[in-house]
């Protein structure tokens, strides 16, 4: 397999929602495979589409987008899934069924390499308990393994898709704010635990975080976003209060109700935590 | 803009009229004349009919009959299900809506969702849509008297129920998960298990044993086309104007359906 260096790259690229609305405008985006890259910005200010556009949930309107390595939009359908195997997803609302229990939400992760027999025995007679419980472990979920998802917190299913992600060991994992459910302590040991195993592994990591302290402290690269458009794309260390002030002045996209955020910015000229969501 | 009417209202409000409406020249059509109930006549001549039922009949030789009648219908009813089910699960996992690949595929054509669709509804309607009555006619020809047959034209006429109404529950649960499994480029099979199954369970499972339940009551009614089991028994106990042994019979069958309620209730309650 060819192993250049570029997980994502977006030239020119517009997304256009269902509605007609217009998410993004112009994107250029350049991600390096191993990258750690945090997005922050105001709500509906496209966060969101962004992670859809990288996870390839939403095809650009516009421009060219290049997904490790591959057009996929322009592959045939077996090249667009092969794609879609490689990319972890966590998304804003954990896309776990409530009834499902915890163990083959996190098996789930492996069902883009398992053939379809195995995925259907496995529901029977889950195919590896021991992988499933050594990634809820990370997250002090072990004890849950056997537990229905319904039965779980926000934060705790939060978790669980985590957990999902960690053993799916895909080559580009996708979070959309994964934290938002957690109390900070234990959203920033999330957070260092999902940088940490992209980190180990040389995956490609984007997360969009609603705390933006989350996004300065562990990662490499901090993307902002307002209005559908980049604002800016920083090292942590070149980010300052008037910068995040400016950022969620901007408000959402062109479709977005006045948001409250600036409050999020002024929180963090205070320098302390900023609640998580 | 303040909305101060529900722009909902009209509609609905017209809608209920409708049906309330459509009722008046339906029941006339149906002749639904509940007076005749009353007709001292028709009460007299009801009477005796019931009253042939007493006493039950319980002489060793019916009762081994019965037995064997009662074993015959229920393995007929069961395997008359499981048939349906093996029919129903391929054709509503390939109708469902619900693990559309062409959603995922963002505007991309997949002509031939469409295409295949078409056909398969037009297999399912044509399955239902004769009663297991006339399949069973039809099927006592070629298999001559005895239960296959009902087996046969309950697998028919069930396989299509339950393949539309499998399609349609999975279309109900929240299409998220099984979306987000397409998304990631999983295959169909697995975004049922992983993504629908979990919401879907319990009620396909309770449909089913309900449509069981039915095929209880079909497999007697199909009897009395020589399908065998207690319909025929029914059937020639009622020529032979014999109450006595009707009564036995429809009591047998009262207790089918109460042992297919429980096991309906404990499998949900087991997947609950």
């Amino acid at each position: 397999m060819n192993r250049s260096t570029i997980a994502i790259a977006a030239h020119g690229v517009d997304v256009v929602q269902a509605d007609g609305r217009v998410a993004l405008a112009g994107l250029n985006l350049t991600v390096r495979r191993g990258e750690r890259i945090a997005l922050i910005g105001p709500s509906g200010a496209g966060k969101t589409s962004l992670l859809r556009l990288c996870g390839l949930g939403i095809a650009p309107a516009r421009g060219r987008l290049t997904i490790l390595d591959q057009s996929p939009w322009s592959a045939d359908a077996r090249g667009l899934r092969a794609v879609r195997r490689r990319i972890g997803h966590v998304h804003q609302l954990p896309a776990i069924p409530p009834r499902q229990r915890v163990v083959h939400a996190v098996l789930a992760g492996a069902l883009g390499r398992w053939p379809w027999w195995r995925a259907l025995s496995s529901l029977v007679m889950p195919a590896d308990c021991e992988g499933a419980e050594r990634e809820l472990a990370k997250l002090a979920l072990a004890d849950r393994l056997f537990d229905r998802c319904d039965r779980l917190s926000g934060g705790q299913l939060q978790r669980v898709a985590l957990a999902r992600v960690l053993y799916q060991r895909p080559d580009l994992v996708l979070a959309d704010e994964p934290v938002s459910a957690m109390d900070p302590a234990l959203a920033d040991t999330t957070v260092g635990l999902l940088v940490a195993d992209a980190r180990e592994r040389g995956a490609t990591l984007v997360a969009s975080l609603h705390a933006v302290e989350l996004a300065l402290r562990h990662f490499e690269r901090v993307v902002g976003i307002g209005n559908g458009q980049i604002l800016f794309d920083l090292p942590p260390q070149q980010i300052d209060t008037a910068r995040l002030e400016r950022l969620y002045a901007v408000g959402g996209g062109p479709g977005a109700r006045p948001d409250p955020a600036p409050a999020v910015a002024a929180g963090l000229a205070g320098a302390t935590l900023v609640p998580c969501r | 803009m303040i909305v101060t009417r529900d722009p909902a209202a009209l509609p609905r409000l017209t809608w209920s009229a409708v049906v309330v409406v459509a009722m008046v020249p339906v029941l006339s059509l149906a002749e639904f004349d509940p007076l005749a109930l009353l007709d001292p006549g028709n009460l007299h001549a009801m009477g005796r009919f019931l009253g042939g039922f007493w006493p039950l009949e319980h002489s060793a030789e019916f009762l081994r009959l019965l037995a064997r009648a009662c074993l015959e219908t229920l393995a007929m009813a069961t395997a008359g299900v499981f048939l349906a089910i093996v029919l129903a699960v391929p054709l509503a996992f390939a109708l469902s809506r619900s693990l559309s690949l062409q959603a995922v595929m963002a505007g991309r054509p997949a002509w031939h969702e469409g295409v295949r669709r078409g056909p398969l509804r037009a297999v399912l309607l044509v399955l239902r849509g004769v009663p297991e009555l006339v399949w069973a006619l039809v099927l006592v020809r070629v298999f001559g008297l005895g239960p296959a047959a009902g087996v046969m034209a309950l697998a028919l006429t069930y396989g299509g129920m339950l393949g539309k109404v499998y399609a349609e529950i999975l279309e109900s649960a929240d299409q998220g998960p099984a979306r987000a499994l397409l998304e990631a480029g999983n295959g169909r099979v697995a975004a049922l298990a992983y993504g629908l199954l979990p919401s879907c369970a319990q009620e396909l499972v309770s449909y089913t044993v309900y449509r069981w339940e039915c095929a209880l009551r079909a497999s007697v009614v199909m009897g009395f086309v020589g399908a065998g089991g207690l319909g025929q028994l029914m059937d020639q106990s009622m020529k032979m104007l014999n109450g006595g042994e009707a009564a036995t019979i429809l009591l047998v069958l009262f207790a089918l359906v109460l042992l297919a309620d429980g096991v309906s209730s404990r499998l949900r309650a087991l997947l609950a």
